[in-house]
Protein backbone atom coordinates (compact mmCIF):
# COMPACT_ATOMS: atom_id res chain seq x y z
CA UNK A 1 0.00 0.00 0.00
CA UNK A 2 2.03 2.79 -1.38
CA UNK A 3 1.84 6.21 0.12
CA UNK A 4 0.84 8.68 -2.57
CA UNK A 5 0.02 11.50 -0.17
CA UNK A 6 3.00 13.59 -1.22
CA UNK A 7 2.09 13.26 -4.91
CA UNK A 8 -1.54 14.16 -4.21
CA UNK A 9 -0.44 17.12 -2.11
CA UNK A 10 1.84 18.32 -4.90
CA UNK A 11 -1.12 18.06 -7.26
CA UNK A 12 -3.08 20.38 -5.00
CA UNK A 13 -5.65 17.73 -4.12
CA UNK A 14 -8.02 17.84 -1.17
CA UNK A 15 -6.49 14.79 0.48
CA UNK A 16 -8.90 14.63 3.39
CA UNK A 17 -11.98 14.48 1.17
CA UNK A 18 -10.27 12.16 -1.32
CA UNK A 19 -9.57 9.81 1.56
CA UNK A 20 -13.31 9.15 1.85
CA UNK A 21 -13.15 7.46 -1.55
CA UNK A 22 -10.11 5.43 -0.52
CA UNK A 23 -12.13 4.32 2.47
CA UNK A 24 -15.07 2.83 0.56
CA UNK A 25 -13.31 1.45 -2.52
CA UNK A 26 -11.76 -1.70 -0.98
CA UNK A 27 -15.06 -2.96 0.45
CA UNK A 28 -17.04 -2.24 -2.72
CA UNK A 29 -14.36 -3.92 -4.81
CA UNK A 30 -14.29 -6.88 -2.46
CA UNK A 31 -18.07 -7.29 -2.55
CA UNK A 32 -18.34 -7.03 -6.33
CA UNK A 33 -15.10 -8.62 -7.53
CA UNK A 34 -13.36 -10.67 -4.87
CA UNK A 35 -16.62 -12.46 -4.02
CA UNK A 36 -16.48 -14.25 -7.37
CA UNK A 37 -15.48 -17.89 -7.67
CA UNK A 38 -12.97 -19.16 -10.21
CA UNK A 39 -11.89 -15.77 -11.57
CA UNK A 40 -9.25 -15.90 -14.30
CA UNK A 41 -5.74 -15.38 -12.93
CA UNK A 42 -5.19 -12.69 -15.55
CA UNK A 43 -7.65 -10.46 -13.68
CA UNK A 44 -4.89 -9.88 -11.14
CA UNK A 45 -3.43 -7.19 -13.38
CA UNK A 46 -6.76 -5.35 -13.45
CA UNK A 47 -7.12 -5.75 -9.67
CA UNK A 48 -3.73 -4.10 -9.44
CA UNK A 49 -4.81 -1.16 -11.62
CA UNK A 50 -7.90 -0.56 -9.48
CA UNK A 51 -6.01 -0.86 -6.20
CA UNK A 52 -3.50 1.72 -7.44
CA UNK A 53 -5.90 3.70 -9.61
CA UNK A 54 -5.05 7.10 -8.18
CA UNK A 55 -1.40 6.20 -7.73
CA UNK A 56 0.54 4.29 -10.35
CA UNK A 57 -0.96 5.72 -13.56
CA UNK A 58 -1.02 9.32 -12.28
CA UNK A 59 2.66 8.89 -11.31
CA UNK A 60 3.43 7.75 -14.86
CA UNK A 61 1.62 10.75 -16.32
CA UNK A 62 3.56 13.09 -14.04
CA UNK A 63 6.80 11.43 -15.12
CA UNK A 64 5.80 12.03 -18.75
CA UNK A 65 5.19 15.71 -17.96
CA UNK A 66 8.57 16.00 -16.22
CA UNK A 67 10.15 14.99 -19.53
CA UNK A 68 8.26 17.78 -21.27
CA UNK A 69 5.29 15.66 -22.40
CA UNK A 70 1.67 16.78 -22.28
CA UNK A 71 -1.46 15.03 -21.02
CA UNK A 72 -4.92 15.50 -22.54
CA UNK A 73 -7.97 14.57 -20.47
CA UNK A 74 -10.92 13.30 -22.49
CA UNK A 75 -14.55 12.46 -21.75
CA UNK A 76 -15.91 10.73 -24.81
CA UNK A 77 -15.27 7.90 -27.28
CA UNK A 78 -15.51 10.34 -30.20
CA UNK A 79 -12.29 12.14 -29.28
CA UNK A 80 -9.57 10.50 -31.41
CA UNK A 81 -6.72 9.37 -29.16
CA UNK A 82 -4.67 8.77 -32.32
CA UNK A 83 -4.02 12.51 -32.75
CA UNK A 84 -2.84 12.90 -29.17
CA UNK A 85 -0.45 9.93 -29.22
CA UNK A 86 0.85 10.96 -32.66
CA UNK A 87 2.11 14.16 -31.03
CA UNK A 88 3.97 12.21 -28.32
CA UNK A 89 1.33 13.20 -25.79
CA UNK A 90 -0.92 10.97 -23.66
CA UNK A 91 -4.71 10.87 -23.66
CA UNK A 92 -6.41 9.75 -20.48
CA UNK A 93 -9.92 9.30 -19.22
CA UNK A 94 -11.03 11.41 -16.25
CA UNK A 95 -13.03 10.64 -13.10
CA UNK A 96 -16.83 10.53 -13.36
CA UNK A 97 -18.30 7.20 -12.26
CA UNK A 98 -18.95 7.65 -8.55
CA UNK A 99 -21.62 9.28 -6.40
CA UNK A 100 -18.69 10.53 -4.31
CA UNK A 101 -18.08 13.30 -6.87
CA UNK A 102 -21.73 14.22 -7.60
CA UNK A 103 -22.40 16.75 -4.78
CA UNK A 104 -19.39 18.79 -5.94
CA UNK A 105 -20.94 19.03 -9.39
CA UNK A 106 -24.32 19.99 -7.98
CA UNK A 107 -22.75 23.10 -6.48
CA UNK A 108 -22.56 24.60 -9.96
CA UNK A 109 -24.86 22.48 -12.14
CA UNK A 110 -28.61 21.93 -11.92
CA UNK A 111 -29.55 18.80 -9.96
CA UNK A 112 -31.37 17.48 -13.03
CA UNK A 113 -28.08 17.02 -14.89
CA UNK A 114 -26.86 13.49 -15.55
CA UNK A 115 -24.65 12.02 -12.80
CA UNK A 116 -21.74 11.48 -15.20
CA UNK A 117 -21.48 15.20 -15.90
CA UNK A 118 -22.07 16.21 -12.28
CA UNK A 119 -19.44 13.74 -11.07
CA UNK A 120 -16.90 14.91 -13.65
CA UNK A 121 -17.30 18.58 -12.76
CA UNK A 122 -17.35 17.77 -9.04
CA UNK A 123 -14.16 15.74 -9.30
CA UNK A 124 -12.40 18.74 -10.83
CA UNK A 125 -13.81 21.51 -8.65
CA UNK A 126 -13.47 19.55 -5.39
CA UNK A 127 -9.86 18.60 -6.28
CA UNK A 128 -10.44 14.91 -5.55
CA UNK A 129 -9.26 13.30 -8.80
CA UNK A 130 -5.56 13.16 -9.72
CA UNK A 131 -6.31 12.77 -13.45
CA UNK A 132 -8.24 16.05 -13.45
CA UNK A 133 -5.34 17.74 -11.63
CA UNK A 134 -2.70 16.36 -14.01
CA UNK A 135 -4.25 16.97 -17.45
CA UNK A 136 -2.77 20.01 -19.21
CA UNK A 137 -5.88 20.38 -21.32
CA UNK A 138 -9.36 18.85 -21.37
CA UNK A 139 -10.93 17.89 -24.67
CA UNK A 140 -14.71 18.21 -24.69
CA UNK A 141 -17.23 17.56 -27.42
CA UNK A 142 -20.80 18.52 -28.28
CA UNK A 143 -22.49 15.19 -27.58
CA UNK A 144 -25.10 16.64 -25.21
CA UNK A 145 -26.36 19.94 -23.83
CA UNK A 146 -25.23 19.28 -20.27
CA UNK A 147 -21.67 18.65 -21.36
CA UNK A 148 -21.59 21.77 -23.55
CA UNK A 149 -22.37 23.93 -20.53
CA UNK A 150 -20.04 21.91 -18.28
CA UNK A 151 -17.10 22.75 -20.56
CA UNK A 152 -17.77 26.45 -20.01
CA UNK A 153 -17.58 25.96 -16.25
CA UNK A 154 -14.45 23.82 -16.44
CA UNK A 155 -12.83 26.32 -18.81
CA UNK A 156 -12.80 28.89 -15.99
CA UNK A 157 -10.23 26.64 -14.33
CA UNK A 158 -8.30 24.77 -17.04
CA UNK A 159 -7.77 25.10 -20.83
CA UNK A 160 -10.58 23.25 -22.62
CA UNK A 161 -10.78 22.52 -26.33
CA UNK A 162 -14.24 21.57 -27.55
CA UNK A 163 -14.69 19.44 -30.67
CA UNK A 164 -17.89 20.18 -32.59
CA UNK A 165 -19.37 16.76 -33.33
CA UNK A 166 -21.96 16.83 -36.14
CA UNK A 167 -25.37 15.48 -35.14
CA UNK A 168 -26.23 13.85 -38.48
CA UNK A 169 -24.34 11.33 -40.59
CA UNK A 170 -24.48 12.70 -44.11
CA UNK A 171 -21.29 12.73 -46.20
CA UNK A 172 -20.82 16.43 -45.46
CA UNK A 173 -21.01 15.64 -41.73
CA UNK A 174 -18.22 13.08 -42.01
CA UNK A 175 -16.15 15.69 -43.84
CA UNK A 176 -16.99 18.26 -41.16
CA UNK A 177 -15.76 15.84 -38.51
CA UNK A 178 -12.53 15.28 -40.47
CA UNK A 179 -12.05 19.08 -40.52
CA UNK A 180 -12.72 19.19 -36.79
CA UNK A 181 -10.02 16.54 -36.28
CA UNK A 182 -7.63 18.68 -38.35
CA UNK A 183 -8.33 21.62 -36.06
CA UNK A 184 -7.79 19.34 -33.06
CA UNK A 185 -4.44 18.28 -34.54
CA UNK A 186 -3.38 21.92 -34.72
CA UNK A 187 -4.42 22.50 -31.09
CA UNK A 188 -2.49 19.41 -29.95
CA UNK A 189 0.56 20.43 -31.99
CA UNK A 190 0.51 23.91 -30.46
CA UNK A 191 0.12 22.59 -26.92
CA UNK A 192 2.85 19.95 -27.26
CA UNK A 193 5.22 21.76 -29.61
CA UNK A 194 5.36 18.51 -31.62
CA UNK A 195 4.30 17.95 -35.20
CA UNK A 196 1.97 15.14 -36.17
CA UNK A 197 3.63 13.48 -39.16
CA UNK A 198 2.33 10.83 -41.55
CA UNK A 199 4.64 8.35 -39.84
CA UNK A 200 3.71 9.26 -36.24
CA UNK A 201 0.01 9.24 -37.09
CA UNK A 202 0.31 5.85 -38.76
CA UNK A 203 2.04 4.46 -35.67
CA UNK A 204 -0.63 5.96 -33.39
CA UNK A 205 -3.39 4.39 -35.51
CA UNK A 206 -1.69 0.99 -35.16
CA UNK A 207 -1.31 1.56 -31.39
CA UNK A 208 -4.96 2.39 -30.74
CA UNK A 209 -6.14 -0.35 -33.11
CA UNK A 210 -4.12 -2.85 -31.05
CA UNK A 211 -6.15 -1.83 -28.02
CA UNK A 212 -9.39 -2.22 -30.02
CA UNK A 213 -8.30 -5.65 -31.26
CA UNK A 214 -7.55 -6.81 -27.71
CA UNK A 215 -10.98 -5.67 -26.49
CA UNK A 216 -12.63 -7.23 -29.51
CA UNK A 217 -10.89 -10.53 -28.73
CA UNK A 218 -12.11 -10.33 -25.13
CA UNK A 219 -15.68 -9.64 -26.22
CA UNK A 220 -15.60 -12.46 -28.80
CA UNK A 221 -14.83 -14.86 -25.95
CA UNK A 222 -18.08 -13.78 -24.30
CA UNK A 223 -19.99 -15.13 -27.29
CA UNK A 224 -19.23 -18.68 -26.14
CA UNK A 225 -21.99 -20.74 -24.60
CA UNK A 226 -19.72 -21.41 -21.63
CA UNK A 227 -18.61 -18.03 -20.37
CA UNK A 228 -14.92 -18.00 -19.39
CA UNK A 229 -15.24 -14.59 -17.70
CA UNK A 230 -17.96 -12.71 -15.86
CA UNK A 231 -19.61 -9.58 -17.21
CA UNK A 232 -18.38 -7.52 -14.29
CA UNK A 233 -14.78 -8.51 -14.97
CA UNK A 234 -15.19 -7.62 -18.64
CA UNK A 235 -16.70 -4.27 -17.62
CA UNK A 236 -13.73 -3.54 -15.38
CA UNK A 237 -11.37 -4.14 -18.28
CA UNK A 238 -13.40 -1.84 -20.55
CA UNK A 239 -13.34 0.85 -17.89
CA UNK A 240 -9.59 0.57 -17.37
CA UNK A 241 -8.99 0.84 -21.14
CA UNK A 242 -9.70 4.57 -20.87
CA UNK A 243 -6.82 5.19 -18.45
CA UNK A 244 -4.10 2.64 -18.96
CA UNK A 245 -1.03 2.84 -21.17
CA UNK A 246 -2.42 1.48 -24.47
CA UNK A 247 0.52 -0.84 -25.20
CA UNK A 248 0.50 -2.38 -21.72
CA UNK A 249 -3.28 -2.61 -21.71
CA UNK A 250 -3.36 -4.52 -25.02
CA UNK A 251 -0.59 -6.83 -23.82
CA UNK A 252 -2.30 -7.63 -20.51
CA UNK A 253 -5.73 -8.05 -22.10
CA UNK A 254 -4.29 -10.42 -24.72
CA UNK A 255 -2.53 -12.37 -21.98
CA UNK A 256 -5.84 -12.73 -20.16
CA UNK A 257 -7.49 -13.80 -23.43
CA UNK A 258 -4.87 -16.57 -23.84
CA UNK A 259 -6.04 -17.92 -20.49
CA UNK A 260 -9.68 -17.53 -21.52
CA UNK A 261 -9.03 -19.37 -24.79
CA UNK A 262 -7.77 -22.29 -22.73
CA UNK A 263 -10.86 -22.12 -20.52
CA UNK A 264 -13.05 -22.31 -23.60
CA UNK A 265 -11.11 -25.37 -24.82
CA UNK A 266 -11.51 -26.95 -21.38
CA UNK A 267 -15.21 -26.10 -21.25
CA UNK A 268 -14.81 -23.91 -18.14
CA UNK A 269 -17.61 -21.49 -17.31
CA UNK A 270 -17.85 -19.03 -14.43
CA UNK A 271 -21.64 -19.40 -14.43
CA UNK A 272 -23.84 -22.48 -13.93
CA UNK A 273 -25.38 -23.95 -17.07
CA UNK A 274 -28.62 -22.23 -18.03
CA UNK A 275 -27.69 -18.82 -16.58
CA UNK A 276 -29.60 -16.24 -18.60
CA UNK A 277 -27.51 -14.14 -20.97
CA UNK A 278 -28.15 -10.41 -20.60
CA UNK A 279 -26.98 -7.56 -22.80
CA UNK A 280 -26.87 -4.03 -21.41
CA UNK A 281 -27.46 -1.14 -23.77
CA UNK A 282 -27.55 2.58 -23.13
CA UNK A 283 -25.50 5.17 -21.28
CA UNK A 284 -21.87 4.61 -20.21
CA UNK A 285 -20.73 2.97 -16.97
CA UNK A 286 -17.60 4.85 -15.93
CA UNK A 287 -15.33 3.35 -13.28
CA UNK A 288 -16.22 2.55 -10.44
CA UNK A 289 -19.86 2.18 -11.50
CA UNK A 290 -20.36 -1.57 -11.08
CA UNK A 291 -23.90 -1.51 -9.70
CA UNK A 292 -25.91 -2.91 -12.60
CA UNK A 293 -23.49 -5.69 -13.48
CA UNK A 294 -23.38 -6.77 -9.88
CA UNK A 295 -27.17 -6.71 -9.59
CA UNK A 296 -27.60 -8.79 -12.75
CA UNK A 297 -24.93 -11.29 -11.84
CA UNK A 298 -26.22 -11.81 -8.30
CA UNK A 299 -29.78 -12.21 -9.59
CA UNK A 300 -29.34 -15.25 -11.81
CA UNK A 301 -28.04 -13.54 -14.95
CA UNK A 302 -24.74 -13.10 -16.76
CA UNK A 303 -23.90 -9.89 -18.61
CA UNK A 304 -22.48 -11.03 -21.96
CA UNK A 305 -22.23 -7.72 -23.82
CA UNK A 306 -22.46 -3.95 -23.32
CA UNK A 307 -23.71 -1.85 -26.22
CA UNK A 308 -22.30 1.21 -24.51
CA UNK A 309 -19.42 3.67 -24.70
CA UNK A 310 -17.82 1.47 -22.02
CA UNK A 311 -18.35 -1.49 -24.34
CA UNK A 312 -18.74 -2.16 -28.04
CA UNK A 313 -18.93 1.50 -29.11
CA UNK A 314 -15.38 1.96 -27.86
CA UNK A 315 -13.66 -0.75 -29.87
CA UNK A 316 -15.79 -2.01 -32.75
CA UNK A 317 -14.37 -1.30 -36.22
CA UNK A 318 -10.74 -0.32 -36.73
CA UNK A 319 -9.28 2.80 -38.29
CA UNK A 320 -8.02 1.91 -41.78
CA UNK A 321 -4.32 1.12 -41.33
CA UNK A 322 -3.30 2.07 -44.88
CA UNK A 323 -0.33 4.42 -44.92
CA UNK A 324 -0.85 7.80 -46.53
CA UNK A 325 -0.59 11.52 -45.98
CA UNK A 326 -1.71 13.05 -42.69
CA UNK A 327 -4.86 14.30 -44.44
CA UNK A 328 -5.72 10.89 -45.85
CA UNK A 329 -5.23 9.25 -42.48
CA UNK A 330 -7.40 11.87 -40.79
CA UNK A 331 -10.15 11.00 -43.28
CA UNK A 332 -9.82 7.35 -42.22
CA UNK A 333 -10.02 8.36 -38.55
CA UNK A 334 -13.12 10.48 -39.21
CA UNK A 335 -14.83 7.60 -41.03
CA UNK A 336 -14.19 5.20 -38.15
CA UNK A 337 -15.35 7.57 -35.42
CA UNK A 338 -18.45 8.70 -37.31
CA UNK A 339 -19.44 5.03 -37.41
CA UNK A 340 -20.03 5.09 -33.64
CA UNK A 341 -23.75 5.23 -33.00
CA UNK A 342 -24.46 7.64 -30.13
CA UNK A 343 -27.96 8.85 -29.28
CA UNK A 344 -26.83 12.44 -30.00
CA UNK A 345 -27.29 11.71 -33.73
CA UNK A 346 -30.53 11.96 -35.65
CA UNK A 347 -31.64 9.68 -37.04
CA UNK A 348 -29.75 6.96 -35.19
CA UNK A 349 -31.30 3.79 -36.57
CA UNK A 350 -27.84 2.24 -36.99
CA UNK A 351 -27.69 1.90 -33.19
CA UNK A 352 -30.87 -0.15 -33.22
CA UNK A 353 -29.30 -2.30 -35.97
CA UNK A 354 -26.20 -2.71 -33.76
CA UNK A 355 -28.30 -3.82 -30.79
CA UNK A 356 -30.19 -6.42 -32.83
CA UNK A 357 -26.96 -7.70 -34.38
CA UNK A 358 -25.18 -7.92 -31.01
CA UNK A 359 -28.16 -9.69 -29.43
CA UNK A 360 -27.77 -12.37 -32.07
CA UNK A 361 -23.94 -12.56 -31.94
CA UNK A 362 -23.87 -12.91 -28.15
CA UNK A 363 -26.88 -15.30 -28.01
CA UNK A 364 -28.71 -12.92 -25.71
CA UNK A 365 -31.80 -14.03 -23.78
CA UNK A 366 -32.81 -10.53 -22.71
CA UNK A 367 -31.71 -6.89 -22.93
CA UNK A 368 -31.65 -4.25 -20.22
CA UNK A 369 -31.90 -0.72 -21.60
CA UNK A 370 -30.04 1.40 -19.07
CA UNK A 371 -30.43 5.13 -18.77
CA UNK A 372 -28.49 7.37 -16.46
CA UNK A 373 -31.00 9.74 -14.88
CA UNK A 374 -31.54 12.99 -16.81
CA UNK A 375 -29.90 11.76 -20.02
CA UNK A 376 -32.79 12.77 -22.26
CA UNK A 377 -31.06 11.60 -25.46
CA UNK A 378 -30.78 7.94 -24.49
CA UNK A 379 -34.07 8.10 -22.61
CA UNK A 380 -35.95 9.28 -25.72
CA UNK A 381 -34.13 6.83 -27.96
CA UNK A 382 -35.31 4.06 -25.64
CA UNK A 383 -38.63 4.23 -27.48
CA UNK A 384 -37.12 2.95 -30.73
CA UNK A 385 -34.71 0.57 -29.01
CA UNK A 386 -37.37 -1.16 -26.95
CA UNK A 387 -39.87 -1.21 -29.84
CA UNK A 388 -37.35 -2.88 -32.17
CA UNK A 389 -36.37 -5.45 -29.54
CA UNK A 390 -40.00 -6.33 -28.85
CA UNK A 391 -40.64 -6.70 -32.58
CA UNK A 392 -37.64 -9.02 -32.80
CA UNK A 393 -39.05 -11.09 -29.94
CA UNK A 394 -36.22 -10.19 -27.56
CA UNK A 395 -37.42 -9.42 -24.02
CA UNK A 396 -36.33 -5.99 -22.80
CA UNK A 397 -36.36 -4.20 -19.47
CA UNK A 398 -35.95 -0.42 -19.31
CA UNK A 399 -34.14 0.93 -16.27
CA UNK A 400 -33.33 4.45 -15.14
CA UNK A 401 -30.76 4.84 -12.41
CA UNK A 402 -27.97 7.00 -11.06
CA UNK A 403 -24.88 6.44 -8.92
CA UNK A 404 -26.64 6.24 -5.56
CA UNK A 405 -27.25 2.97 -3.70
CA UNK A 406 -30.79 3.98 -2.75
CA UNK A 407 -32.50 2.23 -5.68
CA UNK A 408 -30.38 -0.94 -5.54
CA UNK A 409 -32.94 -3.06 -3.71
CA UNK A 410 -35.75 -1.97 -6.00
CA UNK A 411 -33.59 -2.64 -9.06
CA UNK A 412 -32.62 -6.04 -7.71
CA UNK A 413 -36.30 -6.95 -7.42
CA UNK A 414 -37.07 -5.77 -10.96
CA UNK A 415 -34.00 -7.45 -12.49
CA UNK A 416 -34.66 -10.71 -10.63
CA UNK A 417 -38.26 -10.70 -11.88
CA UNK A 418 -37.08 -10.00 -15.44
CA UNK A 419 -34.59 -12.88 -15.34
CA UNK A 420 -37.17 -15.13 -13.75
CA UNK A 421 -39.53 -14.29 -16.60
CA UNK A 422 -36.84 -15.33 -19.11
CA UNK A 423 -36.87 -18.76 -17.52
CA UNK A 424 -40.55 -19.26 -18.29
CA UNK B 1 -23.91 -20.53 18.63
CA UNK B 2 -22.91 -18.22 15.77
CA UNK B 3 -20.37 -19.67 13.38
CA UNK B 4 -16.84 -18.45 13.86
CA UNK B 5 -16.05 -15.85 11.22
CA UNK B 6 -13.46 -16.77 8.62
CA UNK B 7 -10.18 -14.88 8.81
CA UNK B 8 -8.46 -13.51 5.71
CA UNK B 9 -4.73 -12.89 5.44
CA UNK B 10 -3.41 -9.83 3.62
CA UNK B 11 0.28 -9.12 3.01
CA UNK B 12 0.87 -5.36 3.21
CA UNK B 13 3.63 -3.43 1.42
CA UNK B 14 5.36 -0.05 1.57
CA UNK B 15 4.96 0.23 -2.23
CA UNK B 16 3.52 -1.69 -5.15
CA UNK B 17 6.92 -2.79 -6.51
CA UNK B 18 7.44 -5.09 -3.54
CA UNK B 19 3.87 -6.32 -3.80
CA UNK B 20 4.20 -7.21 -7.47
CA UNK B 21 7.56 -8.87 -6.84
CA UNK B 22 6.07 -11.08 -4.15
CA UNK B 23 3.10 -11.86 -6.39
CA UNK B 24 5.50 -13.11 -9.09
CA UNK B 25 7.62 -15.09 -6.62
CA UNK B 26 4.58 -16.79 -5.10
CA UNK B 27 3.30 -17.72 -8.53
CA UNK B 28 6.65 -19.30 -9.39
CA UNK B 29 6.39 -21.42 -6.23
CA UNK B 30 2.80 -22.41 -6.92
CA UNK B 31 1.48 -20.43 -3.94
CA UNK B 32 -1.81 -18.61 -4.21
CA UNK B 33 -2.12 -14.82 -3.99
CA UNK B 34 -4.76 -12.41 -5.23
CA UNK B 35 -3.96 -8.74 -5.77
CA UNK B 36 -6.49 -6.66 -3.86
CA UNK B 37 -6.98 -3.09 -2.70
CA UNK B 38 -5.69 -2.83 0.87
CA UNK B 39 -8.63 -3.26 3.25
CA UNK B 40 -9.30 -0.20 5.31
CA UNK B 41 -9.14 -2.20 8.53
CA UNK B 42 -5.51 -3.09 7.68
CA UNK B 43 -4.25 0.33 6.70
CA UNK B 44 -5.38 3.86 5.87
CA UNK B 45 -3.22 4.02 2.75
CA UNK B 46 -4.60 3.31 -0.72
CA UNK B 47 -2.81 0.69 -2.78
CA UNK B 48 -2.28 -3.01 -3.28
CA UNK B 49 -2.03 -5.88 -0.85
CA UNK B 50 -1.91 -9.62 -1.48
CA UNK B 51 -4.67 -11.88 -0.25
CA UNK B 52 -3.12 -15.23 0.62
CA UNK B 53 -4.40 -18.55 1.96
CA UNK B 54 -4.26 -19.25 5.68
CA UNK B 55 -2.60 -22.63 5.17
CA UNK B 56 0.13 -21.02 3.07
CA UNK B 57 1.09 -18.15 5.38
CA UNK B 58 4.26 -19.88 6.62
CA UNK B 59 5.33 -20.73 3.08
CA UNK B 60 4.64 -17.12 2.04
CA UNK B 61 6.76 -15.83 4.93
CA UNK B 62 9.61 -18.05 3.73
CA UNK B 63 9.36 -16.61 0.22
CA UNK B 64 9.33 -13.05 1.61
CA UNK B 65 12.55 -13.78 3.46
CA UNK B 66 14.26 -15.70 0.66
CA UNK B 67 13.46 -13.09 -1.98
CA UNK B 68 14.23 -10.23 0.43
CA UNK B 69 10.93 -8.50 -0.15
CA UNK B 70 10.01 -5.52 1.97
CA UNK B 71 6.57 -5.89 3.56
CA UNK B 72 4.63 -4.22 6.35
CA UNK B 73 3.56 -7.56 7.74
CA UNK B 74 0.57 -9.83 7.30
CA UNK B 75 -2.75 -8.46 8.52
CA UNK B 76 -5.47 -10.81 9.74
CA UNK B 77 -8.94 -9.51 9.03
CA UNK B 78 -12.37 -11.01 9.58
CA UNK B 79 -13.81 -11.88 6.19
CA UNK B 80 -16.50 -9.39 5.28
CA UNK B 81 -17.36 -9.92 1.62
CA UNK B 82 -21.01 -9.70 0.61
CA UNK B 83 -22.02 -9.31 -3.06
CA UNK B 84 -25.60 -8.55 -1.99
CA UNK B 85 -24.64 -5.68 0.32
CA UNK B 86 -25.36 -3.15 -2.44
CA UNK B 87 -22.99 -0.54 -1.16
CA UNK B 88 -21.14 0.76 -4.15
CA UNK B 89 -18.70 3.63 -4.39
Amino acid sequence: MADYHQMWEDLGMDIETHDQLCEVLPQAFGDVYLSQENRPEGMDYFNFVVAEIHGVRPAELIEHQKKGGKVFGTFCVYVPDEIVFAADAIATGLCGGSQFWVPGGEKVLPTNTCPLIKASVGARLDRTCPFFRIADMYVGETTCDGKKKAWEILAEDVPVHVMDLPQMKREKDVQAWADEIRTFKEVVEKETGNTVTAQSLHEAILLINKKRKALSRLYDLRKNEKLPISGKDALLISQIAFYDDPTRFAEMTNKLCDELDQRVKDGVSVFPAGTKRIMLTGTPLAIPNWKLHNLVETSGGAVVCEEMCTGTRYFERLVDEAEGTVDEQIDHIAERYMGINCACFTPNSARVDDILRLAKEYHVDGVIDVNLKFCSLYDCEGYHVEKALKEAGIPVLGIETDYTDSDAQQLRTRISAFIEMLNN
Amino acid sequence: MPMEQEIQYYVLFPNHDNGMRLHRELKKKGLSSVIAPTPRQASKCCGISLLIKEEETDAVKDVIEEADIETLGIAQIKKDVNPNRDRYC
